[in-house]
């Protein structure tokens, strides 16, 4: 015997028949709704990143609200020239000196670079010229003139004041000598 | 397999399933016409079914075919199409019936004087077309859990383990709603028997 309850929903299943509906383009509307609904939700999320997006910068503004305040202030907006116009006396001083330092070190790497190519004389060199040429002197004073005093001055003078030159060392022989000749 | 074959809910089993599925996913017009030549049929009454017998078979079943489109690269192959086809359809009228059973609640406030009219209409016409419109109302009417059983089991012709398999439940979960449906069918029913 058949389930009462079965029969009558089978008896209600054949009173409706077969269902209306129509398989023709069926497809075309799937990927229609299908294509909708992608754009739909491409859009949804681009207006929620905006709605974020600018909720966040009402939160966090970007532009200060200071300088409105200064500009109104005559008081704020002197000081503000003023520690502009210190920055800038500071700003031109390190550029200066930044410019000297250019110009030491140009003049360094010349100096190095013409002494390679002609020999520069040193202050020692100077130094030995300078003494040489005093005991040359004096050397000639006593050869010529006979006059030692003098010489022995010269030579002296060559000692004190370039004591560690060649000519220093020639100087103190020839005080030596004359010595042993006087005596 | 055989209950599969029996509601008619698929063809035997298609070689091609794999590259049609394949072709899915990639969005091919070509595939979606093949998927609906094949299951259209059976889908449409299915859904005819879990619904009532009510006119909203057609939109519900492009909302099928729309829902596979847009989850082909979720289906994993581990059942045949038409099975996962199914389970798609359930949970399509699942979410159709909780739409408008909200809609109806929302309105019922406004439009009861219409819905008691719209009843009394109900009750006029001849003796068999009453009886079926009963039988209908009180299918309507029953929770959805215990339709999808009925449907199911009666009308697709499944087993008790087939209706558990599909909707994922153990067999004991079933023939406790088939019980209470029951139950229910025949309370709403026990003059027309």
């Amino acid at each position: 015997m058949q389930d009462p309850i079965k029969k009558l929903l089978h008896e209600a299943d054949q009173q409706a028949g077969a269902p209306q509906t129509v398989a023709s383009e069926l497809a075309q509307r799937v990927l229609c709704t299908s294509r909708r609904r992608r754009v739909r939700k491409i859009g949804i999320s681009i207006v929620a990143i905006g709605l974020f997006s600018a909720a966040l910068m009402s939160l966090y503004p970007t532009t200060p609200s200071k300088p409105v305040v200064i500009l109104d202030n005559p008081r704020g907006a002197q000081k503000v020239e003023r520690e502009l116009a210190s920055l800038q006396r500071q700003i031109a001083m390190h550029e200066q000196l930044i410019d000297r330092m250019e110009a030491a070190e140009q003049r360094s790497v010349a100096r190095t670079r013409l002494a390679w190519f002609v020999r520069l004389p040193t202050d020692e060199d100077v130094a030995e010229r300078a003494a040489g040429a005093i005991v040359y002197q004096a050397d000639r004073l006593v050869k010529t003139a006979d006059l030692t005093a003098p010489a022995v001055k010269a030579y002296d003078e060559v000692i004190a004041h370039f004591p560690q030159t060649m000519a220093a060392d020639q100087a103190r022989r020839r005080k030596i000598e004359l010595d042993r000749k006087e005596s | 397999m055989k209950a599969d074959v029996a509601h008619g809910l698929s063809q035997p089993q298609q070689s091609d399933e794999p590259q049609l599925i394949e072709q899915l996913r990639r969005g091919e017009r070509a595939a979606l016409e093949t998927l609906i030549a094949r299951n259209h049929g059976a889908i449409a009454k299915l859904v005819s079914r879990l619904s009532g017998w009510s006119g909203d078979s057609e939109d519900l079943v492009q909302e099928v075919f729309v829902a596979a489109l847009a989850n082909a690269r979720r289906f994993k192959g581990g059942s045949r199409l038409s099975t996962w086809l199914t389970r798609i359809a359930i949970n399509v009228c699942r979410h159709h019936h909780r739409t408008r059973m909200l809609r109806a609640k929302f309105w019922k406030k406004w439009m009861l004087g219409v819905a008691e009219v719209a009843h009394e209409d109900a009750t006029q016409p001849i003796q068999q077309g009453e009886r079926i419109a009963r039988v209908t109302e009180s299918l309507r009417r029953l929770k959805g859990i215990y339709r999808e059983v009925v449907v199911l089991h009666y009308l697709e012709g499944m087993t008790i383990e087939q209706v558990a398999h599909l909707l994922n439940l153990s067999r004991g979960t079933i023939e406790i709603r088939m019980h209470r449906a029951r139950k229910m069918l025949q309370n709403m029913l026990v003059d027309v028997q």
